[in-house]
Order: structure tokens, then sequence, then C-alpha cells
């Protein structure tokens, strides 16, 4: 059938081709642009690779939470060696980071101390509804006598804050403790409004801001790294001892941008240069040469325009990936001119008829292996295969259309290359032929044991955190921050489900001495829960009911011997009963100054549009947070943020009770939710390639007979297990990259058993042709193992050892062809 | 990361949702309008200086607008270079307040000892370590510790000298807005001036300066068998 194909193509006249050539190119053009004005982009937010992973809605709502407060956050700490000096530096580089304009940072602060203003304010009218555990106890045991005597020390203590109007309205001083209570200990220290921590004889403060657009949008990572740049220098000039140490994504993330950048240019440079070196060692005309740039560019220029069409956008990844199509585009050319090299006396048109089949039915495999790629459901990885696809299509239709005509010019009569290439088949064969039975079984058995050994010892990893790895100083100063500012916060986060407002908060309650618990063993170092601010309607009740032996007829004989006057009675029993219906709810506390901050933390259903809704969205709105539309929920639900993590299976244990059974707590750990992903993703595409071996088997035994058919397959089969011993015997764990550079190794690596299959006996073209694409897809590939981008760099080494394999055996299809005619 | 580090910052701003009263000033704060030279610190600095360690006694005058009369306390205090400070009062309560190697030991009247390290100390504790420190200050004459902390103004009538000191701690800074040491050869007052009108004034008499005693110097380690409430 494919014979007839080939006869109708090349019935169609050269100029016609050309023709439609041209106008495929020129619409292509055409769409690119519009696609250009219309909003594509290049996309650099490594965040974009990932998998998805399928979460409930809530679930999805709260990890969007988490990632937009936390990724774009920054912190500075600047190291001096006495107080003074920190604390002026700290002021210095945030004044700096204000002045920038147009601003890059928001929220720029050390110690927030409105916050705390605000916080006193906000509680102040619902104080009978406030008691600490302390206090509940107190008052629970009739201890008022012991109570009143610790107010009366704090009175005699000139340095305390109690004062004369916080007496008037609150006896006993219950309330500072209410407000200390609610925010955890810390270990930094504060002066003149800058956090200190103090270790060694150094003192280092602290800033922090948030960036005001994604630290992986492009243009705001860059207007965040100069506006930091600038206020370093600014402070650094000022006090010229300071060091000043960096942490949040913002730097991981511009690291990132900045090796892949790098590696699309050296990478694509070097391996551009290769091919073009190799083009002209093998045809010293410089008509070949240009051509195989044609070949590229229309390879490049529909690989672009194919990813924009399905994606509206290119990631900087893909194009690092991308740069190998170079190394497989060049194919169909060195095919192209390998068969003219040998078979001179034919037109390029005939030429084109003569390779049609090798030349569709490898197509065929290859963009089969890249959109199976495709199939994992990593963003990133569906860009790269559509990428390569499309690429590999705009290569071939460069072939079958304008060669014909573009190509006609004579190469040089030389043909040392091809010499070259059949006293390397020659040599093969009289190695195979020479070996005896005896030689021949022992290096079998040495090979299957090589390869049982390498299969037996293959690991695999799949946890994504190998993936991130960014240069080692990132990471140093990173942890350097985190430990200044003990422990931060971990990726993983509690989400707490309730029905309605008072349930989840009842839940929250339960969580608490769990959380507690977790500390105290060391699971965990620090829990950020909503809790202490939002106490339930059943916690206000008990604790308002509790200062009733406050406030009820013991108060005249208190106040007298705190040594207050009487009279102030009457106006404190009246503030008591009044503020019976005055409860702290959700909706007020997180609008107010004092909780607008911990406001992400909360998620309000978004289905019902009850009045009450609307105004959770337009309070949402304000603080630009506007909830997913697609993502209605019903239920309500809140964030716990964890921080130093120590042990994360005995934290799980711990809070099971609360977690089973669909119970109200749930552990949302994106990082394993993804890993988890990576596996599956692993292993069926593992199985998919097995499935694909077996089927290219039979397609094959339809055009060849079915021995030769197996032979085809075995050829990156056998590439496949010696690229698995090799990675099992260095101890490479693998990971779905691995797998994924598996799928293209058979992709590619049949389309050398193909060339030689269909050669038959005439074989020298094809070993030279193979012979230069393998040269051409090794520098591409093996300069990907070179990418600091493990990703990269794993998927290139198993390409490159694939890849090699697969070029070392498919020479000996001809020693079996030859042999077996 | 930490979101929200002004979490775990604790504060004590209860003043601060109280209207601030504008109130006759009883005392004179004069002080205030004239800034410190480095000549007038340098010659306190070495006038105030004691010796590696003193001891005395003090009486501390608090008045509070709504209480019905004055607080009034009396104690001693023993202070070592090496060892640190204690102060006691003995009546009407008996309270200490220790500081040493950076700790700071509160033992209220029913032997309650509460240990708080100085790297733990809550920010807003900064407010609790101002006294000790601050007394420190006062009698190794190392002004210089004064500044880092204060803006320092000082004027002088006869043999009778007043230092002014106003926090540059924005939270301390609310809560006790200006300070005055007053002295003559030594340091006899403090006075703590509050925004709303209360006031304090701990007098400092008795001033020795002599080597502490073998029984004086145990004071320093309060047994912490019974009743320790580390914090």
């Amino acid at each position: 059938m494919i014979k007839h194909i080939a006869q109708w193509v090349s019935d169609i006249k050269p100029s016609l081709r050309f023709l439609l050539w041209v106008t495929i190119l020129i619409s292509l053009a055409f769409t690119g642009l519009h696609l250009w004005q219309h909003g594509a982009k290049v996309q650099t937010d490594i965040l974009a690779m990932l998998p998805k992973v399928k979460e409930d809605p809530l679930t999805d709502r709260a990890l969007s939470r988490v990632e937009s407060q936390l990724a774009n956050r920054i912190y500075i700490a600047l190291i001096a060696s006495n107080e003074t000096e920190a604390v002026s530096a700290a002021k210095r580089f945030m004044d700096s980071l204000e002045q920038t304009s147009p601003a890059a940072f928001d929220d720029i602060q050390s110690a927030d101390l409105n916050q705390g203003e605000a916080l006193s304010q906000y509680y102040f009218p619902y104080r009978f509804k406030l008691l600490t555990q302390k206090q509940t106890q107190a008052l629970s045991q009739d201890q008022l006598p012991q109570m009143i005597l610790s107010t009366q020390q704090a009175l005699y203590n000139a340095f305390n804050f109690a004062n004369s109007r916080l007496l008037t309205q609150d006896p006993l001083l219950l309330y500072p403790d209410n407000i200390m209570a609610m925010v955890p200990k810390n270990q930094l220290q504060v002066q003149q409004g800058i956090l200190l921590h103090k270790q060694n004889g150094h003192v280092a403060s602290i800033v922090m801001a948030k960036g005001i657009n994604s630290a992986f949008n492009p243009d705001a990572q860059q207007a965040q790294l100069a506006s930091l740049d600038n206020a370093i220098q600014v402070t650094t000039h000022q006090y010229q001892n300071i060091k000043i140490i960096k942490a949040g994504a913002l730097f991981h993330a511009a690291a990132a941008t900045e090796t892949a950048k790098n590696e699309i240019s050296t990478i694509g440079i070097i391996s551009l240069v290769g091919v073009i070196a190799l083009v002209w060692f093998a045809f010293r005309s410089i008509m070949p040469l240009l051509i195989a740039l044609l070949t590229l560019t229309t390879g490049f220029l529909f690989a672009l325009i194919g990813t924009l069409l399905v994606f509206n956008q290119i990631h900087l990844l893909t194009l690092v990936f991308g740069t190998s199509l170079i190394g497989i585009a060049i194919d169909y050319s060195f095919h192209f001119y390998c068969e003219r090299l040998q078979h001179q006396t034919l037109s390029a048109s005939n030429t084109v008829k003569h390779i049609f089949p090798a030349i569709s039915l490898a197509l065929l495999t290859s963009v089969l292996a890249y959109l199976s790629m495709g199939l994992a459901p990593f963003p990133g990885m569906q860009q790269v295969a559509i990428f390569c696809a499309s690429g590999l299509i705009g290569a071939y239709l460069t072939l079958i259309l304008a060669y014909p005509l573009l190509a006609q010019s004579p190469l040089p009569t030389s043909k040392k290359q091809l010499v070259l290439a059949t006293q390397y088949q020659t040599m093969l064969t009289r190695f195979s032929h020479g070996l005896s039975h005896q030689q021949l079984t022992i290096s079998l058995i040495i090979l299957f044991a090589f390869c049982s050994y390498g299969l037996l010892h293959l690991k695999s990893n799949d946890d994504i955190r190998q993936l991130q790895q960014s240069p080692v100083q990132i990471t140093q100063e990173e942890n350097q921050v985190r430990s200044l500012l003990s422990g931060g916060t971990d990726n993983q986060f509690l989400l707490v489900k309730g029905a309605n407002e008072q349930a989840l908060l009842q839940h929250l309650e339960s969580l608490t001495p769990y959380l507690q618990k977790a500390i105290s063993l060391g699971y965990l170092g620090n829990a950020i829960s909503i809790s202490p601010y939002l106490p339930s309607h059943k916690q206000q009740d008990e604790s308002y009911q509790l200062q009733e032996k406050i406030y009820g007829k013991s108060l005249h004989s208190i106040l007298d011997d705190i040594g207050l006057d009487d009279s102030i009675a009457p106006a404190l029993q009246n503030a008591y009963l009044n503020a019976r219906s005055q409860y702290i709810e959700p909706d007020g506390f997180l609008t107010s100054a004092g909780g607008k901050s911990l406001s992400p933390l909360w998620l309000a259903p978004t289905a019902k549009v009850s009045s009450e809704v609307k105004l959770t969205q337009t309070k949402l709105a304000q603080t630009k947070l506007t909830p997913i539309a697609l993502n209605q929920t019903n239920e309500f639900g809140t964030i716990v943020l964890l921080g130093g993590i120590h042990n994360l299976p005995a934290l799980t244990q711990l809070l099971m009770p609360l977690i089973h059974n669909n119970g109200p707590v749930k552990l949302v750990d994106k990082v394993a939710d993804i890993s988890h992903i990576m596996g599956q993703y692993r292993q069926l595409t593992l199985a998919l390639l097995a499935i694909a071996l077996i089927l290219a088997c039979f397609i094959f035994s339809i055009r060849f007979h079915f021995k030769l058919a197996l032979i085809i397959v075995a050829v990156p089969t056998l590439a496949t297990l010696f690229t698995l011993a090799i990675l099992g015997v260095v101890g490479s764990a693998l990971t779905l990259f691995h797998a994924l550079a598996l799928i293209l190794v058979f992709g590619i690596g049949v389309d050398y058993s193909l060339f030689f299959a269909e050669a038959q006996k005439d074989s020298a073209g094809v070993m030279m042709a193979v012979f230069m694409s393998a040269c051409s897809t090794l520098l591409a590939f093996g300069l990907l193992a070179f990418s600091n981008t493990p990703a990269i760099h794993t998927f290139g080494l198993t390409l490159l050892l694939g890849i090699g394999f697969t070029f070392l055996l498919s020479p000996f299809i001809h020693v079996v062809t030859k042999g077996k005619p | 990361m930490k979101k929200n580090a002004l979490t775990r910052v604790c504060y004590f701003l209860i003043l601060l949702i109280l209207p601030l009263q504008v109130i006759a000033q009883t005392h004179d704060d004069s002080v205030f309008s004239h800034p410190a030279t480095e000549a007038q610190l340098k010659k306190l600095t070495t006038q105030l200086h004691l010796g590696p360690s003193a001891l005395g006694d003090f009486t501390q005058y608090r008045q509070l607008k709504v209480l019905k009369k004055p607080l009034i306390s009396h104690g001693n205090f023993l202070f070592d270079q090496a060892q640190g400070l204690i102060w006691q009062q003995l009546r009407p309560f008996k309270s200490s307040l220790i500081l040493k190697d950076k700790q700071l030991i509160q033992i209220d009247s029913q032997g309650n000892i509460q240990v708080q390290q100085a790297g733990k100390i809550p920010a807003a504790s900064t407010l609790e370590t101002i006294m000790p420190n601050l007394l420190t200050a006062m009698l190794t004459g190392d002004i210089s510790q004064l500044k880092q902390n204060f803006s320092l103004s000082f004027q002088q009538q006869n043999k009778q000298w007043q230092l002014g000191l106003l926090p540059k701690d924005p939270i301390v800074k609310k809560i006790l807005p200006k300070m005055i040491i007053e002295g003559q050869q030594t340091v006899t007052a403090l006075v703590l001036l509050s925004p709303n009108g209360d006031s304090s004034r701990i007098e400092l008499s008795h001033i020795q300066n002599r080597p502490l005693t073998a029984e004086e110097l145990k004071g320093f380690n309060p047994s912490t068998t019974d009743k320790l409430q580390p914090n």
C-alpha cells in the first residue's frame, strides 16, 4: 500500500509540490502571527510543568490559596555585628524596597506593630467572651483570692503594662493574657519594630515582603529581582559589614529561569554547530547544508505554531527539550542525501520516492512515540510531545514537498564517506560471522548476567523534590533564613472542614490539643491556626458564664481588695451584661485590620448565593483573593499551616482520630500526591512501551516477514534493556523521565532498524545515514544530559544510552538480512 | 515559610485601645527639651561608675489615678557586674526579680519562680527587661548602652542633674513614653511617666560600693526545686 502512496505522491509535479509547501508555510506564519497578537506567550512558570492532581473543590481552593499566599513571599535576613546596625540596616533596606516604582513588593514589614494594636482594639469589646486556659481553670476552681493577689502584685510593678484606664474596664487584668495567648511564643526579639535574631555574637534582622505578582511570571520576576538588587546595593553601600541572605520561591524560580535560558542557548548552539559540521563532513557541499538548515527552520516553525495552537503558550523548558528536535528532524535530510550520494543517477524526486516508505513509517512511529509521551499528565511534557511531533511533521513535509525541486543540485562525486560506511559494515559482518558458537554463547551469557544484575538492582524514586534542585548557595541561604525564623512553614498543611461556621470552629478547637501534643513530642515545630482568634460560640458562652464570678455579686469586694473605687462597679456590670449577645464572628474578625492577614486561611462556601456569602465574596475580592468560580463548595473550610515538620508519619498517625472515616481534618500534601502520580505514570509509561513494542512487531510483520519484524523490534527492546541495566548498575533510581525517554528511544531507534530493514542488500547509504542520525541525535540528547535541570538531565542521559545502544545494534539487522536474503 | 511573623509577636498595646488622656503633667519634664551632649554624657559616665558591685535600698511610689491611694513599696537591691542584678521587694509583700546570664527570674510572693531565657523572651517582654537593664546601666554608668535604646537629654541645676530618656522602640514608647533618671553624686531616683497620668517614682538610698558577701551572692541562685514555672 505504501508503495502506491509513494507512486501517487511522486506523480505530482515537483513545482506543484513546492507551491503547496510554500502555501502551507505562509498560512502557518500567518497563524503564528495571529496567535502571538492574541496573547500567546512564553511560559516560564515551573509550576506549569507539574502534573495536575485531582482534588475535591475545597482542597483545590485551599491549595491555590496557600500557593498564592506563600509562594510570592520573600524573607531577607541582614546579619550585622551589633543590634543598632542590624536595626538601621533593616530600616534602610525596607525604605529602599518601598521606594521602588513601580512597586514590585507590598506587605514590606519586619515586626508589624500596627497589627498588635489592631488586634487589641478588635477584641476589647469582646473581652467578656475570652478566657485563657489558665484563667478558665482558676475561675472554675474558685481561685479568686489568688487572682486578686496576682493583680495586686502586677500593680506594684512599675514596669507593668497595667494602668488606670485598663483597671477600670478589666480590674483583674485578664485581657492582656488573652491577647498574648493568641500568638504563639517566638524566638525573635523586636527592637524598634524590627525582628531580631541573636546568635553567636551576630544579630540578624529580618525583613519580609510579598511579591505583587507571581515570582514565576517573567516580568514580575525581573522587577522583583531588580528592586531587591537595588535595595541590597543601597544597604550594603551604607553598611559595609552587613551580610544579606535571602529565602523565597523567587530565588529558586529565578535560578531555574536563568539555567533554562542558558541551556537553550548553549545546547541549541552546540547542537546546531555539531550538525552543520556533520553535514559538511559528509557531503562537502553548501547545498545540503542550506537544505538541512531549511528543514530545521521549517520543523521549528511547525513545532512552535503547533504548540501555540494547542496550548496558546510555550514553556521555556519545552524549548530546552525542543532543542533535541534539531537532532531528529535532521535525520530526514541525512537519509535523503545519503541516498543521493549512493544513487547519484536518480533525480531528487525519484530519491524521495525511493525513501518514501521508510521515512513515512519512521515518521509514524516517532510521532506515535512522542504522542504517547504526551499521555503523561505533565502539561510541560505534553507540550514537548506536541512540539516535537509537529516539528517532525514539518521536516517530513519539507522533504516530500520541497526537496524534489530544491535539492536537485548534484553532490560532489567523492564516495569516500560511503566507503567508510561500507568498511564499518563489513567489519561488523566479519566480526559476527567470525564468532565461534562458543564465543557467542559466552558473550550472550555475560550480557544476560549483566542485564539480570542491573535490572534486579533497579530502584525507583518518584519524589518530585529531587527534581527541583536549586543551586547549593540558594538552598543554603534558604535553610539559614528558615532556621532564623525557627522552621518556617512547610508544604504540607491541614484542611479542616465543617458544615457551618460553628461546626468548623468546634472542629478546630478539638484539633488544638492534638497539635500541642505533636509540638511537645517534637513531630512538629509550629502550627498557625485561626482557632485562637475565633473561639466558637460555645466556648465564648462558657468563658462568659465563668466571668459571672467576677462581675456578679462579688464585684464590690473584688474592687475593694484591689483598692479600686467602688463607683466603677455599675459601669462594669453594665458592660458585662451588654456583652452577652455580642460574639466574635469570622466575618467581622477577618475583615478587621487585625484579622485581615489571616483571612487567606479561611474558606467560605461559594455555592450558595446568600447575602452572607456575597459579603464574603466582596471581602475576598477586596483582598485580591477572588475564589475560583469553578470550584464551588458549600462547606466551610480553614487552613492550618504547619511548620518545622520533623516526623510526618507520626504526625499523621497522631491526627488519625480526626482524619479517618472522612473526619473533619485532612492532611494536604501536594508534594506526596504529585510524587504518587509520577510513580503511577512511570509504571503506565513502561507498560505502554511494552505494548508499543508488541504492536510495532505486528505492524511491521505486514510489510516484512514476521522474523524480520521481530528483529527490527528486538533492536530497540535490547537497547531499552541495556539502558535499564546500566541505570540499575550505577544505582540511578528510575523516574517518570527515564520512562518517557525510553519511549523516545523506541520511537527514534526503530527508525534505524527500519532504514536497515528497508535497505535490504545495498545498505552503505543507510549505514551512513544512520551513523549521521545517531551522531546528531546523540549530539542533541547527549548535551541534554549535561543540563542542570534534573528532569532534563535524566531524560538526556537515558536517551544517550538508549540511542547509543540502538546505533550499535541496528547494523546487525543488515548482517541478518544479508545473511538470509 | 512562615507567612506572617507578626502573628508570632506578642503585643501588649492595651493602652492604645483607650483614648489617651491629656493630663496636666505633675512632674517637671523640662529636661526633654535639652538634648544631651557628648561631653555631658562622658562626664556622667565617669561620675556614675560605682565599681564592680553595689547594693542599696529602694522605695517606690506608684500613682495610679484610679486607685484610692498610692502604692508604696520598699526593698533592696544588689548589683554585681559578674553576676547580675537582684531587685527584691520586701514590703508590702515579698517578690524578687533576678537578672543573670541573660536569664530573667521572677519570684512572686507565693514563691512561684518564673524563668525566661533572654533569647526566648517574646518581643513584648522587652518591657520587662527594661528595668533590670536600665538599673544596670545606671549603676555602672554604661551610658552607651542606654544610647542604643533611648534618645537622651540632660539638664543640671547646681549638683542636681536629670537625664531624660525617650524610648526608640515604638512599643515601649507607647507604654512608657518618658523616663527620667535623677541624681547628684550618684543616682537618686528613677521617674516613669505614663501617657494617661499614671506615674512611678523609684528612689534609691543607702547606696554602698563594696564587694558582695557570700551570703548575698547566694541570692543569685534561688532554689529552683519548688514551684518552677519555666516560661
